[in-house]
């Protein structure tokens, strides 16, 4: 078995201090990943579940973008406060935390893909997905899950958005009024 | 570090071959551990929705899953087999059939979903032909443009080397599964 997926997070304070971090394992890949490579390979229009638990055709155009834009809460990566456990056909996260300033909600920072990067040492590669979540609500927040959700595109594709990757979190992290929370998956191969 | 459970994508490499009369005469099945950073890159260009020439919105295709004879142990860089054979009737030579992938099976009972990609290659050179290696290639081009680049993705090197017989027939099957 060689690619996997590692969670990072981490709570910064107003001051800029890190008061918690952690690195999961994650196990977190859905079958919408699965449906979305294999109409992309095989060019068959299969259906799929969008985050509004609505079926959809995938279009074999389809693309699997994650780059989502600050202060969007379509796509990217997403955080909740469920507590159930994931399972294969999840189409979104339990409780999904919304973008704003108003309470429960915590802002959304732009997503970060860095280039991927390689070991010819330990024969190993791996890039970073990344996005940084700031609780300006007023009041502190529970973070108790988080997914990757991606976009089709718009053109020929099936402009749907849709759940690729949800972990529950072993522990919920509390994120005070005025801290940031960032979470990173690093996903990596090796031969 | 603490642990979520596991990492959830494994694939696992069979290989099968088939006398002219159609009968199995060698079956092997391996967890491969095969991926190699041209898929990540070709990941990376649809996560980030890569700009190829003349448009973006990337999008997966061309799967293409090749032999070859080299015996490299494969490594984190390779972009492409050690010694691929090439397709034909000539002295070394296989017929390539075509990718055929099948549709998406999901398990709600162990939390699973898996689908094949294989592909057949046929001995019409006269002689033995010997397969040592395995790999696959995808492309990431644009909707819009039809422009893209290739990726090498998968590279295996067999436990056992297959001489295939004139005539006899090697089905390569990846077997792609996701646990959650």
């Amino acid at each position: 078995m060689n690619v996997k997926a590692y969670l990072k997070i981490k709570v910064i304070d107003g001051n800029g201090k890190c008061t918690y971090y952690r690195r999961y394992r994650s196990r977190s890949f859905v079958a919408n990943f699965l449906r979305t490579i294999f109409s992309n390979l095989s060019g068959q229009e299969i259906n799929n579940v969008n985050t509004s638990g609505g079926s959809y055709t995938i279009s074999y155009h389809d693309s699997i973008i994650v780059n989502d834009g600050s202060n969007d809460d379509h796509f990217g990566i997403l955080i909740g406060s469920g507590t159930s456990a994931p399972t294969i056909i999840d189409s979104n996260l339990s409780q999904v935390i919304s973008n704003g300033t108003s309470v429960g909600q915590m802002q959304y920072g732009a997503v970060s893909v860095t280039s991927p990067v390689t070991n010819t040492s330990t024969n190993t590669g791996y890039f970073t997905v990344s996005r940084t979540f700031t609780n300006n609500s007023g009041s502190s927040i529970t973070v108790s899950e988080v997914g990757l959700v991606a976009w089709s595109g718009n053109n020929f594709q099936s402009n749907q958005y849709y759940l690729i990757i949800h972990d529950l979190l072993p522990s919920p992290i509390t994120v005070p009024n005025g801290s940031s929370l960032s979470i990173s998956y690093e996903i990596q191969v090796a031969t | 570090m603490e642990r979520m459970r596991k990492a959830n994508i494994d694939v696992y490499l069979t290989v099968m071959v088939k006398d002219k009369n159609g009968k199995v005469v060698y079956r092997r099945r391996y967890k491969s551990r095969s991926f190699v950073v041209g898929f990540l890159n070709a990941l990376y260009d649809d996560f980030i929705n890569a700009t190829f020439s003349g448009g973006n919105l990337p999008e997966l295709n061309a799967p293409n899953i090749v032999v070859g004879s080299g015996t490299t142990k494969p490594s984190i860089t390779d972009g492409g087999l050690t010694s691929q054979i090439g397709n034909g009737t000539g002295a070394g030579q296989l017929q390539y059939g075509a990718d055929s992938l099948t549709t998406p099976i999901i398990n709600t009972n162990n939390n699973s979903a898996s689908f094949t990609w294989s592909k057949s290659f046929t001995n019409g050179s006269g002689g033995n032909v010997t397969v040592a290696e395995v790999g696959a290639y995808v492309n990431i081009t644009s909707t819009e443009s039809g422009s893209g680049a290739t990726y090498f993705i998968l590279h295996d090197l067999l436990p056992s080397q297959i001489t295939l017989a004139n005539t006899q027939v090697l089905t390569v099957v990846y077997t792609i599964t996701i646990t959650t």
